[in-house]
C-alpha cells in the first residue's frame, strides 16, 4: 500500500521531470520542445570517438541553432548547480511578408501561405519558392529572390530582382523514335510568342501525361539561352490496362476496366476499350482516336461503338451507339478551345420509364468548349477560372410505334470560380455554376430517353435527390439551374473547408420557356482535401416557390469523393 | 758632491717656491689660466676682468680657493653660458691633492644657450652594460662623494638647449635642502622635486607628454650604498592602458639589487599583475643576462581567463642608446615562463623612441614562443569559459606551438608582425589536427595603409570523426539561419574593408583531410588548396579517394571530387560516383555550381539516360519497369534537368533505394519516397503535398493509384475518384 501511494505521488513528478529533460544534464525550464535524437547527440555527446563530451559553450551554440530552426530565437541557457536550464521565450511567427521591387501585377495575388506559421528557415524557403513560382508564372524565369526576417518584429522581407520578361521564341522538343514531335505538341498550352509561364508549361506536361502518350514530360529553360524552352519526354509502353473501383452516393459501387494502346502510329493515335459498371450505369465502349495529319496534330477523328445500360430510379434504358467525332482543339491566350462534331446512330431500348420502349435515331452533335487554363490548372483543387460548354444536337429517327422521333436540343453550361481577394492560398472561393438546356420537339412522348431533361442531384440542385424533378418521370423540355457557392478554406484546421450554397432551378414544359415556379435549395457542406483526393459532403433543403409542381420538398445529403463544385 | 746637493736643494726650493707662489696667489693662478687659454684654448672666450680667484691659508699646505665669476658669459663654440653669479670654494691640500673637496658652490644663471651643430653626424649607438653601469655609478659615488660640496646653491634658469629641431628649456635649483629640476621640450615636460635630509632625498618625478604620463615617487638614500625606491604610475595615452610599478634599487659595492613590486598593467581587458620580481646583480659574475625572478605573475584576460605563474625573466645585460631621436633600446629575453600548461619564451629588442615630440614604443626585434605541451590541460582549463575548445578537438592530446621568431620589421610608420603556429594534436584514432601556419600581420600608423593579415596554412593531417547520426532522422541544423536576425538584414553591396587579409590554405596531399563516418568505408579523404582575400575566395577541394558509401543495403563507390572556385566566380563542382547494378557501371557525374549542381549520367556499357535512371532507382532497365516507375524516372529526369536537386538529394538518389519520385517543375518541388526496412518509407525533398495539390492522381504503390477522372468535353462528365490497378505493357 505505501508503495502504491509512493508510486502515485512520485510517478507524476518523475514523468514531469523526464518531460523537461532534454538529455544528460540539460533540462527545459518552463516550456519544452521536442528535439530529435540526432540533435541530442550534438548537445549531450555520444559514444563516438571525439564526441563523448561536448563543451557547454558549444552545446549552447548548437542548442540555440536547433531551437532557432523551430522559431525560438530568444533562448536563455544557464547553469545552475549540476543542471543546465534552457528557457525559451515565445516562439516567433511570420506576421507579415513584404515584397520589395516586385514587378507590376505581382501584388494581384496576395500571398499568405506561410503567414501565421513559425518563423523558420524552411518556411522562409517556402516563401522564396512561392515568390519564384509566382514570378515564373508572370514571365520572369530568370529572377533572383533574397529573403530576410526579423524575429523581433516577425516581419519577412522579400527582395525581388525580376530581371527581364521572357517571351517564348523557340520550343525544342526531344526526338523520339516512335513518335512525331508534333504528336505531343498538340497538348501545348503555350506557343511561340507567348509570355513565359511555368504554370502553363506544367499544365502542358500534365495534359500529355494524362493522354497516356508518354509517361512523363517536362520543360527546361536556361537563362543563358533566354526564350528557348526544351521539352523532354519519357516514353511509356503503349499498352495500359486499368482495373479500377470507386464509389459515390449516386453510384455504388463503381467498377472500371480499360485497355488503351496510346501509340498505334507515329502521330500518337490511340485505341481504347472501356468497361464501366456501377449501380447506375453499365457500359462498354471501343474507340479509336486518329490524328490524321502530322502537320495538323490537333485535328482528330474518333469513331466509336458503345453499348450502355442506364438504371435510374425513374427509367431504365439500353443503348447501342455507333458514331464518331471529328474535332479540333486549340489554345489561345489563356484559354483552351475545342470544337467537334459527332454524327451517331443509336438504338435505344426502354425497359422502364416514360420514353418509347424502342427507338432508333441518327443524331448530329456540335460541341464547343472554352476553358481557361487556370481552371484546368487548378482542377485538382478548384479555386479560379471559368469554363463554358455549348452543345447542339439534332436527332432524327423512329420508335417502336413507327412514330417519328426528331428534335433539336441545345445546352449551354458554365462554371465560374472566383478566388475572393486573390489570396494564395485562398480564403474564400466563390463559385457560380449554371446550365440551360432546351429541347425543341413536337412531341415529348416520342422523344428518346437520352434527350429528356431532368433536374435534381449533385450536379445541379442539391436539395433534391438525383433526377427527382422529372415531370412524373416524363422529363422537361427546358431546364436551367444556377448554383452559387462560397467555400471557406482557412477557417477550420486539418484542411477542413466549410461551404454554404444556394441552388436555383427552373423547369419548362415547352421549348425555351419556364413554368411559373422556382425551385431552390439552400445548404451547407464540408470539403476535405485529403492526400488521396477531395471528400465533399453537402446537406441541403429542396424547396419550391409554389405547389404547382409535383415535387416533394425534402432534405438531401450528398457525399462524394473527387467531385468538385 | 756638495755642489750637486746645493744645486738640487736650490732646484727643489725653486719648484716649491714656484708651487707655493703658483698655488698661493690668485692673480698668478689667473695669469697662468689666461696664458694657457690663449695658447691652448683659443676658442674659449670669457671676460677675465670678471674672474676673481682668492687663496686663503697660504702658509700651510692647505689652501682654500675662492673662484668667482659674476655677470659674465663664457662663450665656447655652440655653448653660451651667461652667469649672474658663480662662486666655488675649493679646499685643497697641495701635499695630498686627491683629498681636495668642494666646500661651496653657488651658480646663478639665467641666460645659457647651448647650441648643437646643425649637421652633426649620427654617432654609433652607445652600448650600455647595466651591470657595469651600476658598478660604475656606485664606484663614482663612492669615490667622489667626498668631493660633494657641503654647501651648494645651484640656480640654473632659462637654460636653452637648442638642437636642429627644437629647444629644450632646463631649470635647475640645487642646494643643501632640495633639488628641483624642470625640463621642457615641445610637448614634453619633466619635473623633479626632491627634498634633502642629510644623505637622503625624497620627492616626486613626473614626465608628461602627449603619448604617456609617468608619475614616480622617489626615495633616494646616499649612504655607503645607493638606495632608490620609486613608486611609478605609468599611462600610455594612445593605448588606454594603465600601469603601476614600485621599484627598489640598491647599489652596493659588490652587488646591486633591483626589486619590482605591485606591478599592475592593463590593456583592453587584459591585465597583468606581479607581486615581487627581484634581481640581484653580482658584479663579479660574467653573465650576459639579468635574471628577474617573479614570485607570482597573474595574467587576467577579461576576467575570464586567469593564469598564475612563477616566472623567470632574463633581461639582456646590454642596453643600447643611439642618438637619433632614440631614448633607449632594451633587449628583453625571457626564457621559459613556465606555467603548468604551457611555456612562453620572449626575445625582444624594444626601442623607446621620440618622433616629432611624441613618444612611442617600437619593436626592432620581437620574438616569442608559446608552447603548450599538454593540450588536454589547456582544454580542461578553458572548459567552462567562452573560449572552450570545441568537440571533437577537446578530446585530442598533443602540442601547440605559437611563435613569432623573426623580427618585427620596422620603419618610420610600418610594422610587420610575423606569426608561426605549429599544432600537432590528435586522439590517436579518428580525430587529428596537425597543421602549420606561417604568416604575418602588417600594421601602419599611416591611415591610408590598412592593416593586413597574410599567411599560409599547411594541413598535414586533419581527421574528423562525424558522430553516428542517421540521415533519415534529419540532419541537425548546426548553423543559425543567416536570414533570420534581430533586425532585417538584406544583402547589401560590399562594405569597404578596414582590414585586409590574404590567406592561403594548402594540404600536404590529397589524403591530408579524412572524414570518418559510419556510412563511409573506410573514410572519405581529400586535399584542399585555397586562397582567400577581401576581394575573392578561390579554392580547390580534390580527392581521388575510392571510398565506398553504404546505406540502406546499397553501395556507391566514390570516385573523385574537384570543387573549385576561381576569382569572382561561383564555386563549381565536379565529382563522380559509381553505382553497380545489373552488370552495369552507372557513373554519376555531378558538375556545375555548388548552389545548383547538374547531374550527368553515364554508364559502362553505354545505356540511354532513361535506363541509367531506371537502374539507379529500381535496379532494372526502363524496359522492365512499370508505368508508374517510369513516371518516377521521368520526375527524376526533370528534377535533374531543372537542377532542382540539392547535393544531399543527389546523394540520397544515388545511395538509397527509391520507391517513387514526384516532381513539379513549376514550383521545382520534388519528393522521393525511400524504402526503409520494416515496410516503412521516408520522404525526402520539398514538402510536395503541402505545396502542390495540382496532381490528379495519387500513386499508392507500383501499380495501384487513386485517380480523379476529368474530361471537360465529356457530356455529363463524371468526376469520380477511382482506385485503379494499372498494368503497363
Amino acid at each position: 500500500m505505501p508503495a502504491i501511494i509512493l508510486i502515485l505521488f512520485i510517478l507524476p513528478f518523475k514523468l514531469f521531470a523526464d518531460d523537461k529533460r532534454i538529455c544528460s544534464n540539460f533540462y527545459f525550464d518552463g516550456e519544452s520542445v521536442e528535439l530529435t535524437d540526432n540533435e541530442k547527440i550534438f548537445i549531450c555527446g555520444s559514444k563516438d570517438t571525439g564526441w563523448k563530451k561536448i563543451p557547454l559553450n558549444q552545446a549552447k551554440t548548437w542548442l540555440k541553432s536547433f531551437l532557432g530552426s523551430r522559431g525560438y530565437f530568444q533562448t536563455n541557457i544557464r547553469k545552475e548547480q549540476d543542471k543546465v536550464l534552457v528557457s525559451i521565450a515565445e516562439q516567433s511567427f511570420i506576421k507579415t511578408v513584404k515584397f520589395l521591387n516586385a514587378p507590376k501585377k505581382f501584388d494581384d495575388v496576395v500571398y499568405q501561405g506561410a503567414v501565421g506559421l513559425e518563423l523558420t528557415e524552411s518556411n522562409l524557403s517556402e516563401i522564396q519558392s512561392w515568390t519564384q513560382t509566382r514570378l515564373e508564372a508572370m514571365g520572369y524565369p530568370c529572377n533572383e529572390v533574397n529573403i530576410a526576417a526579423s524575429y523581433l518584429t516577425e516581419e519577412v522581407v522579400v527582395q525581388i530582382t525580376a530581371n527581364e520578361k521572357i517571351y517564348i521564341n523557340n520550343i525544342v522538343r526531344e526526338s523520339i523514335r516512335d513518335l512525331n514531335k508534333e504528336s505531343y505538341s498538340r497538348h501545348d498550352a503555350i506557343e511561340k510568342g507567348d509570355l513565359y509561364n511555368a504554370d502553363f508549361l506544367f499544365l502542358t506536361s500534365r495534359r500529355i501525361i494524362r493522354s497516356g502518350l508518354v509517361s512523363y514530360s517536362y520543360f527546361t529553360h536556361s537563362c543563358k539561352n533566354k526564350g528557348q524552352i526544351n521539352q523532354k519526354v519519357v516514353l511509356n509502353k503503349p499498352n495500359l490496362i486499368i482495373l479500377g473501383v470507386g464509389a459515390s452516393t449516386e453510384e455504388f459501387p463503381i467498377l472500371k476496366a480499360s485497355w488503351k494502346n496510346s501509340r498505334i502510329d507515329k502521330n500518337g493515335s490511340s485505341f481504347e476499350t472501356l468497361l464501366y459498371l456501377s449501380s447506375v450505369e453499365r457500359s462498354i465502349e471501343v474507340n479509336t482516336t486518329f490524328f490524321l495529319l502530322k502537320e495538323t496534330p490537333r485535328l482528330y477523328l474518333k469513331p466509336y461503338v458503345r453499348y450502355e445500360e442506364i438504371r435510374e430510379n425513374i427509367y431504365e434504358t439500353k443503348s447501342k451507339i455507333i458514331g464518331g467525332y471529328l474535332g479540333y482543339d486549340f489554345d489561345i491566350k489563356n484559354y483552351a478551345l475545342s470544337v467537334d462534331t459527332s454524327p451517331s446512330f443509336t438504338d435505344e431500348t426502354q425497359t422502364d420509364g416514360e420514353a418509347p420502349s424502342d427507338s432508333e435515331f441518327f443524331s448530329l452533335e456540335l460541341n464547343l468548349g472554352l476553358t481557361s487554363h487556370y481552371y484546368e490548372y487548378f482542377i485538382g483543387s478548384p479555386r479560379s477560372g471559368q469554363e463554358l460548354l455549348f452543345n447542339l444536337t439534332q436527332y432524327n429517327g423512329t420508335n417502336n410505334d413507327n412514330q417519328n422521333a426528331q428534335g433539336k436540343q441545345f445546352t449551354l453550361k458554365g462554371t465560374k470560380l472566383i478566388n475572393f481577394g486573390d489570396f494564395d492560398p485562398p480564403n474564400v472561393i466563390l463559385g457560380f455554376r449554371f446550365h440551360y438546356s432546351s429541347l425543341l420537339t413536337e412531341n415529348l412522348k416520342n422523344t428518346p430517353q437520352k434527350y429528356r431533361l431532368y433536374l435534381g442531384g449533385e450536379k445541379d440542385i442539391r436539395g433534391f435527390a438525383r433526377k427527382t424533378i422529372n415531370n412524373n418521370e416524363a422529363g422537361f423540355k427546358t431546364t436551367a439551374h444556377l448554383a452559387i457557392e462560397s467555400r471557406y478554406t482557412n477557417v477550420l484546421p486539418y484542411g477542413l473547408q466549410p461551404l454554404a450554397f444556394i441552388d436555383f432551378a427552373k423547369v419548362g414544359l415547352n421549348y425555351n420557356s419556364f413554368e411559373n415556379i422556382t425551385l431552390y435549395s439552400p445548404g451547407v457542406g464540408m470539403r476535405w482535401q485529403s492526400p488521396f483526393g477531395s471528400f465533399r459532403t453537402t446537406l441541403a433543403k429542396g424547396m419550391k416557390s409554389n405547389t404547382q409542381l409535383d415535387v416533394k420538398e425534402q432534405w438531401n445529403f450528398f457525399f462524394s469523393y473527387g467531385r468538385e463544385f | 758632491m756638495k755642489k750637486l746637493l746645493i744645486a738640487l736643494t736650490i732646484f727643489i726650493g725653486l719648484i716649491l717656491t714656484s708651487t707655493y707662489l703658483l698655488t698661493s696667489s690668485g692673480p698668478i693662478i689667473k695669469k697662468s689660466a689666461q696664458y694657457i687659454t690663449r695658447n691652448y684654448l683659443e676658442e674659449l672666450k670669457l671676460d677675465w676682468t670678471k674672474l676673481n680667484i682668492k687663496v686663503k691659508d697660504t702658509f700651510s699646505s692647505k689652501r682654500i680657493y675662492e673662484i668667482s665669476y659674476n655677470d659674465g658669459c663664457i662663450d665656447y663654440p655652440n655653448i653660451l653660458i651667461c652667469l649672474e653669479k658663480f662662486s666655488l670654494k675649493l679646499k685643497v691640500n697641495i701635499l695630498n691633492p686627491l683629498n681636495s673637496r668642494v666646500t661651496e658652490l653657488v651658480i646663478d644663471s639665467s641666460k645659457t644657450r647651448i647650441k648643437s651643430t646643425e649637421d652633426a653626424q649620427t654617432s654609433e649607438p652607445l652600448a650600455l652594460n647595466i651591470k657595469d653601469t651600476l658598478e660604475q655609478m656606485h664606484s663614482y659615488y663612492s669615490s667622489f662623494k667626498v668631493y660633494l660640496p657641503k654647501d651648494i646653491d645651484l640656480k640654473l634658469k632659462d637654460i636653452i638647449l637648442r638642437d636642429s629641431k627644437s629647444n629644450t628649456a632646463i631649470r635647475l635649483f640645487l642646494n643643501n635642502k632640495m633639488i628641483s629640476l624642470a625640463v621642457k621640450k615641445a610637448k614634453q615636460k619633466i619635473n623633479l622635486e626632491l627634498t634633502r635630509d642629510l644623505d637622503s632625498f625624497t620627492g616626486q618625478m613626473s614626465i608628461d607628454s602627449q603619448q604617456f604620463n609617468l608619475i614616480t615617487q622617489i626615495d633616494l638614500k646616499l649612504d655607503n650604498s645607493i638606495q632608490i625606491k620609486a613608486k611609478n604610475k605609468f599611462n600610455i595615452n594612445s593605448l588606454k592602458n594603465k600601469a603601476l610599478l614600485d621599484i627598489d634599487l640598491t647599489l652596493g659595492e659588490q652587488s646591486s639589487s633591483i626589486k619590482l613590486f605591485n606591478g599592475t598593467f592593463s590593456y583592453e581587458g587584459i591585465g597583468l599583475k606581479t607581486n615581487t620580481c627581484s634581481i640581484k646583480i653580482d658584479y663579479s659574475s660574467g653573465s650576459d643576462y639579468l635574471k628577474f625572478i617573479c614570485d607570482n605573475i597573474l595574467l587576467d584576460v577579461k576576467k575570464k581567463i586567469s593564469l598564475k605563474t612563477k616566472t623567470v625573466i632574463e633581461l639582456l645585460n646590454d642596453i643600447n642608446f643611439s642618438e637619433d631621436q632614440l631614448l633607449s633600446s632594451v633587449s628583453l629575453n625571457s626564457k621559459n615562463i613556465n606555467q603548468e600548461d604551457f611555456t612562453l619564451s620572449l626575445d625582444a629588442l624594444i626601442n623607446l623612441k621620440t618622433v616629432d615630440q611624441s613618444f612611442s614604443i617600437l619593436y626592432d626585434e620581437f620574438a616569442w614562443k608559446l608552447k603548450s605541451q599538454k593540450f588536454n590541460k589547456l582544454v580542461d582549463k578553458l572548459e567552462d569559459t567562452a573560449f572552450a575548445i570545441p568537440a571533437p578537438i577537446n578530446t585530442m592530446k598533443g602540442e601547440i606551438l605559437l611563435s613569432s621568431q623573426q623580427i618585427f620589421k620596422l620603419n618610420k610608420n610600418n610594422m610587420i608582425i610575423p606569426l608561426i603556429a605549429d599544432i600537432s594534436i590528435d586522439d590517436k584514432t579518428k580525430n587529428s589536427l596537425k597543421l602549420k601556419f606561417n604568416g604575418e600581420f602588417f600594421y601602419s600608423n599611416d591611415k591610408i595603409k590598412k592593416p593586413k593579415f597574410t599567411g599560409e596554412l599547411l594541413l598535414d593531417d586533419v581527421r574528423v570523426n562525424i558522430p553516428r547520426i542517421d540521415p533519415i532522422g534529419g540532419i541537425p541544423n548546426l548553423t543559425s539561419s543567416s536570414r533570420i536576425n534581430k533586425e532585417i538584414k538584406i544583402e547589401k553591396k560590399k562594405k569597404k574593408n578596414n582590414f585586409l587579409y590574404d590567406l592561403k590554405i594548402k594540404s600536404s596531399s590529397d589524403e591530408s583531410i579524412k572524414i570518418y563516418y559510419y556510412l563511409f568505408h573506410p573514410y572519405f579523404s581529400f586535399g584542399v588548396s585555397a586562397h582567400a582575400t577581401n576581394d575573392f575566395v578561390a579554392y580547390k577541394v580534390y580527392s581521388n579517394n575510392k571510398m565506398k558509401l553504404r546505406y540502406l543495403k546499397r553501395e556507391v563507390e566514390f570516385d573523385n571530387l574537384l570543387v573549385s572556385s576561381k576569382k569572382d566566380d561561383k564555386a563549381t563542382l565536379n565529382t563522380t560516383f559509381n553505382y553497380y547494378a545489373s552488370g552495369y557501371r552507372l557513373i554519376l557525374n555531378v558538375i556545375g555550381t555548388v548552389d545548383s549542381p547538374k547531374l550527368i549520367l553515364k554508364s559502362s556499357p553505354s545505356l540511354p539516360r532513361e535506363d541509367i535512371i531506371s537502374l539507379l532507382i529500381y535496379n532494372r532497365k526502363a524496359t522492365s519497369i512499370s508505368s508508374v516507375q517510369k513516371q518516377s524516372v521521368g520526375g527524376t529526369q526533370a528534377a535533374i534537368a531543372d537542377k532542382a536537386l540539392s547535393l544531399f538529394s543527389i546523394w540520397a538518389f544515388a545511395s538509397t533505394p527509391i520507391d517513387y519520385v514526384s516532381y513539379n517543375p513549376s514550383s521545382k518541388s520534388y519528393s522521393a519516397s525511400i524504402s526503409l526496412p520494416g515496410d516503412t518509407s521516408f520522404q525526402i525533398g520539398t514538402d510536395w503535398e503541402s505545396i502542390n495539390n495540382l496532381t490528379l492522381r495519387k500513386q499508392l504503390s507500383d501499380t495501384w493509384a487513386i485517380e480523379t477522372s476529368y474530361n471537360p468535353n465529356e457530356e455529363n462528365a463524371k468526376q469520380n475518384v477511382m482506385l485503379q490497378k494499372e498494368i503497363n505493357f
